[in-house]
């Protein structure tokens, strides 16, 4: 390869690299923006990725919503329309196989599985919200999930993921002990080690 | 290893007395000298590479560390930094230091790392979800084009890693929906740059023996993809592959650099022993040769394909090396292996017998090649697969602690004896020659 060709893809790289980087900030910055704002109940706990560092793994009881055309023409949902309670916690409204037209407040789903009506497999098909990472400071994280597990086994407090959604994506804004931030208990917490 | 300065010496004395003129101490000296520089020249580039490398990972890991106190548009700003710093570097190296070999394989090795950090810096940001073979799949889309602007062995070798841990990640969620079909084009690239720059060019480098060894180790985990479904006949696929390794060592397809086929031909025959070995147990034969039916084939229809594409390649390549008379035991391995196994399927116990016989037999052959050659790898790789198999069949029988006493002190006396004559061989023809 002659150095005008490396030149050349080293142009087509660095748009390809910066101008993807930019792209996935420029979608998240939308949702920020754009996205309405739900709340999903939640426990948590502590793992830690020696990649992307340390988070916290949020885990969610499963949704379940009927779905009649899968088992008609073998399609499979793959979005999940929401709105929100009175307590503004997501509430699922209908699922489908294609984007919803009418609506931006829907996410797209990885994971979905036939769920039991009667004893026996039906209508119904359940997912988990895929809102699965809650990246924390390396030094936090071990105390948020220490917050976490000393908050249910003494209080009847709610645990949520708080998050925005909006065209199949979404970007979780924070997790929340009650009415504060995991990120602050778990600096109090820190601090009075 | 004599060094420079007492081949010097050495030179001046010898001229000095008169045993050689001026021109010839100049000539060797010279020839010294371009020995020195070219080591010096791969120490200053593998070392390059390893501070690239460890800079990288550093700022991967001070990325994980996720700084708190630092707000969203600074964090964001600095999530490009990585990216863009490399871009710079390698823009100069290739205006300036394009022919120097350690500054271009330096900078490669850290633009390949750059743009995992930052996209883990982004994804922390960001709160951005996805599991580790998403992560890598957009590491290596990014850090492809590195391996061919900078022509890097270094970055190559990064890509090679990252196509692997995908292939694998991806194996391991095979059953849940996860498609391969990324792992194709990945692959692609992979083998596009070592047929560009390592066997077009016939280069008979260090890397080439490396890659030598790398290539073939990337086909080894996602082989079982296709078999998945197949049960055990993942253990033909994975048998016909390393028998063909090894006949690919035999052919010449084409002017391959020195070493290049060395690795191939290890990987090939430790991976068959490998597969003789658990088939040389009682248990594996009992329950494994009486899968192999066909039921099993209906469920994975690629992997049939599979099948009779690698038994095709194989007598086609078995042909060839028949009428070039360049056959040998390590080309039978796998119908040996085979008939083993439609044994074991009718009657497990003799099917054992015949794999371990063979093994016994495959180590003795071993041994005699090595006394013949005077090779003492063959000859010791043979003695270590006949005390593996009597190790491993000490498990299988109750024999008592004198019998095992004795059969380890004739094996240890064997292993003195085997290599003290060889030894003795090999010294004789020396002074013979």
């Amino acid at each position: 390869m002659t150095k005008r060709n490396a030149i050349f893809i080293w142009i087509i790289a660095a748009i390809f690299q910066l101008g993807y980087l930019g792209k996935m900030i420029w979608d998240k910055n939308q949702i920020f923006y754009y996205g309405k704002q739900y709340k999903f109940k939640c426990a948590l706990r502590d793992p830690a990725n020696p990649i992307v560092g340390r988070y916290l793994e949020l885990n969610y009881d499963q949704i379940c919503g009927e779905y009649k055309v899968a088992l008609d023409e073998n399609k499979i949902p793959k979005y999940a329309i929401f709105n929100t309670n009175d307590s503004g916690y997501a509430k699922l409204i209908s699922l489908d196989f294609m984007p919803p037209e009418k609506s931006t407040n829907y996410i797209k789903l990885e994971y979905v599985y036939q769920g039991y009506l009667n004893g026996r497999l039906g209508n119904i098909w359940c997912f988990r919200p895929p809102l699965e990472r809650y990246y924390l400071p390396e030094d936090l994280a071990p105390d948020a999930e220490k917050v976490f597990r000393e908050t249910i086994i003494n209080s009847n407090v709610e645990v949520y993921t708080l998050a925005r959604i909006w065209k199949g994506d979404f970007v979780i804004e924070d997790v929340l002990i009650g009415n504060c931030s995991i990120k602050d208990l778990a600096r109090s917490h820190y601090k009075t080690k | 290893m004599i060094s420079f300065k007492n081949i010097e010496k050495r030179l001046e004395e010898w001229r000095n007395q008169g045993f050689i003129p001026l021109e010839l101490e100049s000539r060797i000296l010279e020839y010294e000298k371009g020995k020195k520089n070219a080591a010096n020249n791969t120490v200053f580039i593998l070392f390059g590479i390893i501070g690239s490398i460890l800079i990288g990972l550093g700022i991967s890991l001070m990325v994980a560390e996720n700084w708190d106190h630092i707000s969203r548009p600074i964090k964001t700003i600095l999530a490009f930094m990585p990216v863009a710093i490399a871009l710079c570097l390698v823009l100069f190296t290739l205006l300036k230091r394009f022919e120097n070999d350690a500054w271009r394989e330096s900078t490669a090795a850290f633009w390949a790392l750059a743009p995992g950090a930052s996209i883990s810096l982004i994804a922390q940001i960001y709160q951005i979800q996805g599991g580790t073979d998403g992560f890598v799949l957009l590491w290596v889309a990014m850090a492809a084009p590195v391996m061919f602007v900078l022509r890097s062995n270094a970055a190559w070798t990064l890509i090679w890693l990252g196509t692997t841990w995908y292939g694998v990640l991806q194996y391991a969620r095979h059953d849940i929906g996860h498609s391969m079909h990324h792992y194709w084009w990945m692959l692609a690239l992979v083998l596009v740059f070592v047929w560009r720059f390592v066997l077009v060019k016939n280069a008979s480098t260090l890397f080439a023996k490396v890659a030598g060894y790398l290539l073939p180790m990337l086909f080894i985990p996602v082989l079982g993809i296709f078999g998945l479904e197949a049960g055990v006949w993942t253990f033909l696929l994975y048998f016909v592959l390393f028998q063909l390794y090894i006949h690919f060592c035999s052919i010449d397809l084409a002017d391959f650099p020195d070493g290049w086929k060395t690795g191939f031909l290890n990987l090939g025959f430790s991976g068959a022993i490998v597969l003789l070995f658990v088939f040389s147990y009682k248990f594996s034969m009992k329950n494994l040769a009486n899968e192999f039916t066909l039921q099993h084939l209906d469920k994975s229809k690629f992997a049939v394909f599979e099948i009779v594409l690698f038994n095709l390649i194989y007598l086609a390549a078995s042909i060839k090396l028949f009428v070039n008379q360049k056959w040998n035991f390590t080309h039978i391995l796998y119908p040996i292996w085979l008939i083993c196994i439609l044994v074991g399927k009718f009657d497990p116990e003799v099917g054992q017998l015949l794999d371990n016989v063979f093994i016994l037999v495959l180590g003795c052959i071993m041994i005699w090649r090595g006394v013949e050659h005077l090779n003492f790898l063959w000859l010791n790789a043979g003695m270590v697969f006949i005390v593996l198999l009597i190790i491993l069949r000490f498990f299988d029988f109750n024999l008592s602690f004198f019998i095992r006493g004795v059969v380890f002190i004739l094996l240890g006396v064997g292993f003195f004896i085997g290599n003290k004559i060889v030894m003795e061989q090999k010294n004789r023809k020396e002074l013979h020659d």
